[in-house]
């Protein structure tokens, strides 16, 4: 046990003392402590098993970079794995378990991977899994179970995540000196700012680093920053990440209301929209580790994580302290760790040659060092070492920003932005707290002469810390996914000179931190194998998210029943009750059958089909697409949409008709209604409302502006019943009070004292009508049509039936026989089409639609059932000559019944092939018949 | 009104808008435009915006589109004198059973505006008066700002359940 917790000090609240468990075992922190501050403070050194090789590790960082402390934070349902220690504030009753071990932390069967490590060198996977796809099958069974650290949790999340979007002129991200001066700057120019910070306290650095700022201290002027921005009507989103910069300035921020594995509250977290007018990126700088063998040990921390964790959380991380690096901010960490009590018995600054060569022990008991040229071995219990910092630039290259080599930082700063962006701050390799604060006050907006101040000694931390060309085993470039020196140095002469493909042949930065530490590391080694400048070596892509986040968080509120928009008829209260079968058709759900007490959907579907045929049937049309079209062009405006006549209809007529796509190809199908002199009402399929919607508002602003007339989609304003068969006129007429129109006929109606329409239309095949009136009125007809057709024996039908008798009837439906590759001619619709004038009349000239052999219309039929979407081949031949768009079976009589998309269509009537499906294992004979099955004079449905 | 980000939703209430018919208008003659205004004694709306007057609540939809909201028992007078008005330059179409509305009222319906939708609610500039199409947890949505602690919201009524039952739950869960 080497940490302590001091008795005065950091960020925490003595008063409010918190139990929690480590892998068991119960520890106290403080209100404010993360876990990683609070385990230390317990002496708790050795945090989990590295990915790969299975060997110990402590806490290294102090923030989002730590890629050793992973642990699993929570338990069953609500357990989040790979939750870094130092991004956790303990909470009551929080239960963190150690990761990839077993059976322990302390004793891991695992880690005698690590004697093979010779056996495991860079692209093992790429040099040993090879092999027939029998010995991949083998392979795979163990590298899955190798894979990942903490086990996923298999059970359904149990919290609430909310989406939530905001808008603002200036969004600044990071809180950090540079971060607040920006804020404040634009706060004062009275704009709309957004403040985010990671942490759950603004300050930045100035939380680790006393500071004096105009006459207050660092976290005052901090605090008063913030009562600024709030006093003007601003946010300060704390524990919120700024995950990723996308397009038109659009952030996402993930906001933690509770943190990883505490007890639930109305909500988890939050996934913020942002756009922003302008966006200020104050993002800083994160610290690397040196390169020395043995840097992974528990115990060999970053030198400015040490500082944090005193200044911070009060916590001294170690007693005896070797600090190293190659910048003056060591020297700040020594002499913070001796305020504290420890003692610093080396400090190794490798500007003047000195260095670490090993680090020993787990946890780390001692070091070799280089010092004046002599090799020394000094007992230590926590090294603190830098190898310098590395501006975070990961949200301006997100947002497409250039990168330029700054040789101070021994790193990339942002250099030309993309969006509507500047970045302030460190992140940009500035220096001095004055000129960092000056910075961001200039970039928020903010004059010159007003900037705030800081009084200090002058602080730098440009710096690289060198790599020697020979170093000892297991120098780790990439800790998080077990990558060393060694290993970059391998792939390097084995051919790998890009950085890429470095990174993808290594996992060189593919580990849950992304490389934040890792990264720069292995592009200098790069450089110094290739001889090459850094900057020409180049950098690997920075992609969102900038943290791993939740898949509940992605996911908001579109989970279980939420996933997809549940659109509900008018009627569904009253299809509820009957207890139908659903079916889902787009977002809409209409009842697919109403089977009886131990019938079957089939059974159910036949039984009301037959019912329309020999009685009567009703059924829910509402879904139709449906739009008023007014107005002195009107007819005009219809002979551009739809290829059929329109114009001539006379009032209170209709017809069927269909639109197609500039293309030539069938876009939908309907009917047309003239309803009066300049007044239609247009009908499509449910499934392309939305489609026909824009469609026709492009005729009516793109292709036809001039025309006078009114779209409006009425779709969800007339609810729509149909009621088919031979007792349906009866029906219809009794329920009226008026005579029936022929078919094809529309009369405006009054059932109840609601006004509708009343249109005889048939999709069945029988004498049909189709009522509308308004959704919100609809139901007592409902109840009255229901009620007469089952007093007339008839059924109710859903869907399934639907299907049945339109396929009997050879109608086409969009989305099957018109599938998007289909012209009028290949439907069989050819006959309707007017001259010209309408969308699509020009393309359907292109010869290759004149082909004969094209895949045209036909009807199948069988002895049995023919599988839908099955091929259609020739006995004896595996080429397919057209697929089967639609099957059923008849309604009355046996055998199965089928359209079909054919080669050469209705002139191959007769011929003899095979519906074959190879996935369900059905080959069924089908001889080609006419694409109709019922009444093809069409004797039925007229008077 | 309160400045963004502090209201919360809490204090909200989902109350039916019952007893309201809708109609859509749409011009294609200003002429028409300028009998419309002075028949009614108030001007339509221009973009974004509404207008009360004559019993009607008037507000504009999209260029030369607005929705006019009428008592349900006014509804045939009121569709038989704006038809007076527009003639053939222009069509009125009874929309009312396509959209379902309810009226927040309380102070948070910014706040309840921008979850899981895309629309800047928080803008001080959508006051009363302004009105708004967006879209929101899947469902298109129609905002009337009546004043600045009431708002009517419409969905198609198809999406009607679900996104006030969204509502509802986002409502209870700030309660808890």
């Amino acid at each position: 046990m080497t940490g302590f917790r001091l008795d005065a000090g950091g960020q925490i609240d003595r008063a409010r003392p918190i139990t929690f468990q480590f892998d068991g075992r119960r520890y106290q922190g403080f209100a404010g402590d993360t876990l990683a501050s609070a385990l230390l403070a317990n002496g708790v050194m050795v945090f989990g098993r590295s990915f790969k090789y299975h060997r110990p590790r402590g806490v290294m960082g102090a923030g989002v970079e730590e890629p050793n402390a992973l642990v699993t934070a929570g338990t069953g349902n609500r357990a989040e794995p790979n939750t870094r220690a130092t991004d956790i504030f303990i909470t009551p009753g929080l239960v963190a378990t150690s990761q990839n071990r077993w059976p322990s932390l302390g004793f891991d069967v695992g880690a005698a991977i690590g004697l093979a490590a010779p056996f495991l060198p860079a692209g093992f996977y790429y040099k040993t899994f090879f092999g027939g796809p029998k010995l991949w099958l083998f392979y795979e069974h163990f590298i899955r179970r190798a894979a990942g650290l903490g086990p996923a949790p298999v059970a359904a999340d149990p919290d609430h995540y909310q989406h939530r979007a905001a808008f603002c002129d200036v969004l600044v991200v990071g809180s950090g000196p540079a971060g607040l001066a920006a804020a404040d700057a634009a706060t004062a120019a009275g704009q709309r700012v957004i403040l985010v910070e990671h942490d759950s306290l603004p300050g930045g650095a100035l939380l680790r680093d006393a500071a004096t700022i105009g006459a207050a201290s660092g976290l005052e002027w901090a605090a008063a920053v913030h009562q600024r921005i709030l006093a003007a009507g601003g946010r300060v989103l704390t524990r919120t990440t700024a995950s990723g910069y996308h397009d038109h300035d659009l952030l996402t921020l993930v906001e933690h209301l509770v943190e990883p594995g505490a007890a639930p509250s109305p909500l988890a977290q939050r996934l913020w929209h942002v756009r922003a007018g302008r966006v200020i990126l104050a993002t800083g700088t994160i610290e690397r580790p040196m390169l020395f063998g043995g840097n992974d040990r528990p115990g060999v921390m970053l030198s400015s994580a040490v500082r944090s964790t005193i200044e911070r959380f009060a916590v001294v991380p170690g007693r005896r302290v070797v600090v190293a690096g190659c910048t003056d901010d060591i020297h700040r960490t020594a002499a913070s760790l001796i305020r504290a009590g420890a003692d610093v018995v080396a400090t190794i600054d490798t500007r003047s040659g000195d260095t670490i060569a090993r680090a020993h022990g787990a946890p780390v008991t001692a070091v070799t060092a280089v010092i004046g040229g002599q090799t020394r071995r000094i007992a230590c219990d926590l090294v603190a070492m830098s190898g310098g910092f590395t501006p975070s630039v990961h949200l301006h290259s997100q947002a497409g920003g250039d990168l330029a080599w700054h040789d101070g930082c021994g790193a990339f700063v942002p250099a030309t932005s993309r969006q509507s962006q500047a970045s302030t701050g460190s992140a940009t390799g500035i220096e001095g707290l004055d000129a960092i604060l000056a910075d961001g006050w200039r970039v928020g907006g903010g004059s010159p002469a007003n900037a705030p101040r800081a009084h200090e000694l002058p602080h730098h931390w440009h710096g690289t810390a060198p790599q020697a060309a020979t170093l000892a085993k297991k120098a780790f470039v990439d800790f998080q996914n077990d990558v060393t020196a060694a290993d970059l140095d391998l792939a390097w002469r084995e051919g790998f000179r890009s950085v890429e493909h470095l990174k993808r042949y290594t996992t060189l930065g593919m580990a849950t931190d992304q490389g934040k530490t890792s990264n720069i590391a292995g592009l200098l080694r790069l450089s110094a194998n290739e001889a090459r400048a850094p900057a020409a070596v180049g950098l690997t892509t920075f992609r969102p998210p900038y943290v791993p986040v939740t898949l509940g968080v992605l996911a908001g509120e579109d989970g279980g029943a939420h996933m997809a928009p549940n659109r509900r008829l008018a009627l569904h209260a009253e299809h509820q009750s009957l207890a139908p079968l659903w079916q889902p058709l787009g977002y809409w759900h209409r009842p697919r059958a109403y089977p009886r007490a131990g019938e079957t959907l089939h059974a159910a579907a036949l039984r009301e089909a037959r019912a329309v045929r020999t009685s009567v049937g009703l059924t829910d049309v509402s879904t139709l697409a449906k739009f008023d079209i007014s107005g002195p062009d009107a007819a005009a405006f219809l002979e551009i949409v739809c290829a059929t006549t329109v114009a001539k209809l006379g009032i209170g007529r209709g017809r069927y008709t269909f639109m197609l796509r500039e293309d030539g190809m069938v876009a939908d199908d309907g009917t047309v209604w003239r309803l009066g002199e300049s007044h239609f009402l247009l009908t499509s399929s449910t499934g392309g409302a939305d489609r026909m919607d824009s469609h026709l508002a492009y005729v009516h602003q793109i292709l036809a502006p001039q025309l006078k007339v009114a779209i409006v989609n009425v779709q969800e304003h007339w609810a729509g019943l149909a009621i088919a068969g031979p007792q349906a006129r009866g029906i219809v007429e009794t329920l009226t009070e008026t005579a029936a129109p022929r078919h094809m006929g529309a009369i405006p109606v009054a059932v109840a004292g609601v006004a509708g329409w009343l249109l005889a239309a048939s999709y069945s095949g029988e004498r049909a009508f189709e009522l509308y009136l308004p959704g919100d009125r609809i139901a007592p007809a409902w109840h009255a049509l229901k009620a007469a057709t089952l007093a007339a024996d008839g059924a109710l039908y859903g869907l399934e039936a639907l299907e049945l008798l339109r396929i009997e009837k050879g109608h086409i439906v969009v989305g099957a026989e018109a599938s998007g590759r289909t012209t009028p001619h290949d439907l069989g619709l050819a006959k309707m089409l007017r001259p010209g004038g309408y969308v699509g009349c020009t393309a359907l000239d292109r010869p290759a639609l004149q082909r004969p052999d094209r895949q045209a219309l036909v009807g199948l039929e069988a002895s049995s059932a023919i599988p839908e979407g099955a091929m259609l081949i020739a006995p004896g031949s595996t080429a397919p000559q057209g697929y089967v768009t639609s099957a059923g079976s008849r309604v009355s009589g046996a055998g199965g019944i089928a359209l079909a998309l054919l080669e050469g269509g209705m002139a191959r009537l007769g011929d003899a092939l095979i519906a074959s499906s190879p996935t369900r294992n059905l080959a069924v004979p089908v001889r080609v018949v006419a694409p109709m099955f019922h009444d093809a004079a069409g004797d039925r449905y007229r008077d | 009104m309160m400045p963004p980000g502090t209201a919360i939703v809490i204090d909200l209430a989902l109350t039916p808008i019952t007893s309201q018919t809708l109609f859509r208008l749409a011009l294609w003659d200003d002429a028409a435009r300028a009998r419309i205004s002075a028949g009614l004694g108030v001007p339509l709306p221009g973009p974004c915006q509404t207008v009360d007057g004559a019993g009607l609540r008037l507000l504009w939809l999209e260029s030369a589109h607005w929705l006019i909201a009428c008592a349900t028992a006014d509804a045939d007078t009121v569709r038989a004198r704006i038809q007076g008005f527009i003639g053939s330059d222009g069509s009125l179409v009874e929309v009312g059973a396509a959209l379902v509305g309810r009226c927040i009222t309380g102070n948070g319906w910014r706040e309840l505006l921008m979850i899981g939708g895309v629309f800047d609610a928080e803008n001080p500039g959508f006051g009363a008066g302004a009105v708004a199409r967006t879209v929101m947890h899947h469902s298109p949505l129609l905002i009337d700002v009546i004043a600045v602690d009431r708002v009517h919201a419409y969905v198609p009524a198809s999406y009607a359940d679900e996104f006030f039952g969204f509502w509802d739950a986002e409502i209870a869960r700030a309660k808890r």
